[in-house]
């Protein structure tokens, strides 16, 4: 009898290992469905995990669709077809004028987040960007003269926001949603696959819109996501961290981008309003995690802009959690993510706060 | 009587199944694991596909939109296109699963994808 168990239990025992040993070859987590693409002016990737592959590609479609009519029909400062191009053409601003109720909470999220920036960041950025040529790419360092004169129409202070989704500002100004088009961009696309019948529960979606993220449900049952941080001082697809998370919207604000060199001087994209020229800052990066794209996308610039002391106090008002990198690759962080960052870069020191 | 529970003969077996299995699994593992596949898109539309080999002679493509792309041992990178920013060409050249390089003007996308994961879901930038 004991040797029959003896026996039983030998065969058990080969019989598992080798179950063990065919599960390890051959599990394979069907693979998530990615699509890319080119909207708002910049590289959009959609990736969904555990989901359809039918399902997914006509989620992915969508999405697509509303970005670029998001773009070209509500967002867009430089499209004729645009709301906000309308709205900046109007030969009377300073009477109130009506937008659409999606344009209108745009204004209003992000007047209201740039007011916390002391006049650095404002709604009314567009005479200062334009000059610069910013939201062309067609990048030129204006005469001192101009930069003054654009100056005085970059401020919120006359940009009124009433009800009925009316608009007034001063004539001259120009509304500028540049800095936070593709985080609202995060939040259509999250809007979107909910609408559609994306389960948070059981499936899992992580879309850029050039470089923000929305980040939704889960990669598998209990897994959070893994998001690289560019690596600002590397190549386009170099990361210097990662930040495990579950949901968010996460959006980067760096010297490095969209930058250009005139007379041997490189200028970055992130005007200082108060100065009119690139903020000059020790910082070359700043990551935010926050509850909506718009949210990460604006908190990101105010960060970069106002530096990291001021900027904490507004991100906790926020709920909002941030990654500030320097020149010289010292790097802090906000409490609430310092568990979820792993340094994968030497050079990068983490630095107690 | 005394016996082992497993005798000098149970572990030969036993090694000998695990190095049938081994020997059956393992080269699919390892190939599929290293096949690299560079996705082309234009304007949201596949348009090629192209296996990177890690021997593979220096090989060109042509897109319809006028851009080349090059492939060299395991890697692909655009060596021309026709967009002002230049943005494309500067990428480099892509050998990792997850790389990217694209050309917003030309709204062409190229992604590397591997059976095996990717290290990261996303890249914030």
């Amino acid at each position: 009898m004991r040797q029959k168990m003896r026996k039983n239990g030998k065969l058990l025992l080969v019989f598992l290992l080798l179950c063990g040993i065919f599960a390890g070859c051959t599990r394979q987590d069907s693979a998530p469905v990615q699509k890319n693409g080119v909207a708002m002016g910049s590289v959009v990737s959609v990736k969904l995990y555990n989901t359809e592959a039918q399902a997914a590609g006509e989620m992915c479609t969508q999405i697509f669709e509303a970005l670029q009519y998001l773009d070209a029909q509500v967002l867009s400062k430089n499209t004729e077809t645009a709301e906000l191009w309308r709205l900046n053409q109007s030969d009377n601003p300073e009477l109130p004028q009506q937008v659409s109720t999606e344009l209108y909470a745009a204004l209003r999220q992000t007047k209201e987040v740039y007011a916390r920036s002391g006049g650095r960041a404002a709604l009314a950025s567009g005479a200062l960007t334009e000059l610069w040529g910013m939201d062309t790419e067609k990048f030129r360092v204006p005469a001192e003269t101009e930069i003054e004169e654009a100056k005085l129409l970059c401020s919120d202070a006359t940009v009124r926001l009433d009800t009925e989704n009316r608009v007034a500002f001063q004539k001259g100004q120009k509304l500028n949603l540049g800095s936070v088009g593709k985080g609202i961009g995060c939040d259509k696309a999250a809007e979107i696959l909910l609408q559609n019948g994306f389960s948070k529960a059981d499936a899992g979606a992580v879309i850029s819109v050039g470089g923000s993220l929305a980040v939704l449900g889960s990669p598998k049952a209990g897994k959070r996501f893994t998001v690289g941080i560019r690596d600002p001082y590397g190549t386009e697809n170099a990361y210097f961290a990662t930040l495990t998370t579950d949901e968010c919207f996460i959006s980067t604000s760096g010297s490095y981008e969209k930058t250009f060199t005139e007379n041997g001087k490189t200028y970055h994209h992130l005007l200082d309003l108060t100065g009119g020229y690139p903020a000059e800052t020790s910082l070359v990066a700043v990551t935010v995690r926050a509850e909506t794209g718009l949210l990460s996308d604006a908190l990101s610039t105010l960060c970069f802009l106002v530096g990291e002391t001021q900027a904490r106090p507004i991100l906790e008002q926020y709920c909002a959690d941030a990654v500030f990198v320097y020149a010289d690759k010292t790097v802090r962080v906000t409490d609430g993510l310092r568990a979820d960052i792993t340094l994968c870069d030497r050079a990068y020191i983490l630095e107690e706060t | 009587m005394k016996r082992k529970w497993l005798s000098k003969a149970d572990v030969f077996f036993i090694l000998a199944v695990l190095l049938v299995v081994l020997l059956f699994f393992m080269p699919q593992r390892l190939s599929r694991n290293g096949e690299t596949v560079a996705e082309v898109t234009v304007d949201g539309a596949v348009k090629q596909t192209i296996h990177l080999e890690e021997s593979g002679e220096k090989q060109q493509y042509r897109l319809e939109n006028g851009m080349v792309l090059e492939t060299e041992n395991g890697s692909i990178r655009v060596l021309y296109s026709d967009c002002s920013d230049a943005l494309c060409m500067h990428t480099g050249a892509l050998s990792r699963a997850g790389e990217i390089a694209a050309c917003v003007p030309n709204k062409t996308v190229i992604v590397l994808r591997s059976e095996k994961d990717t290290a990261v879901d996303g890249i914030t930038y």
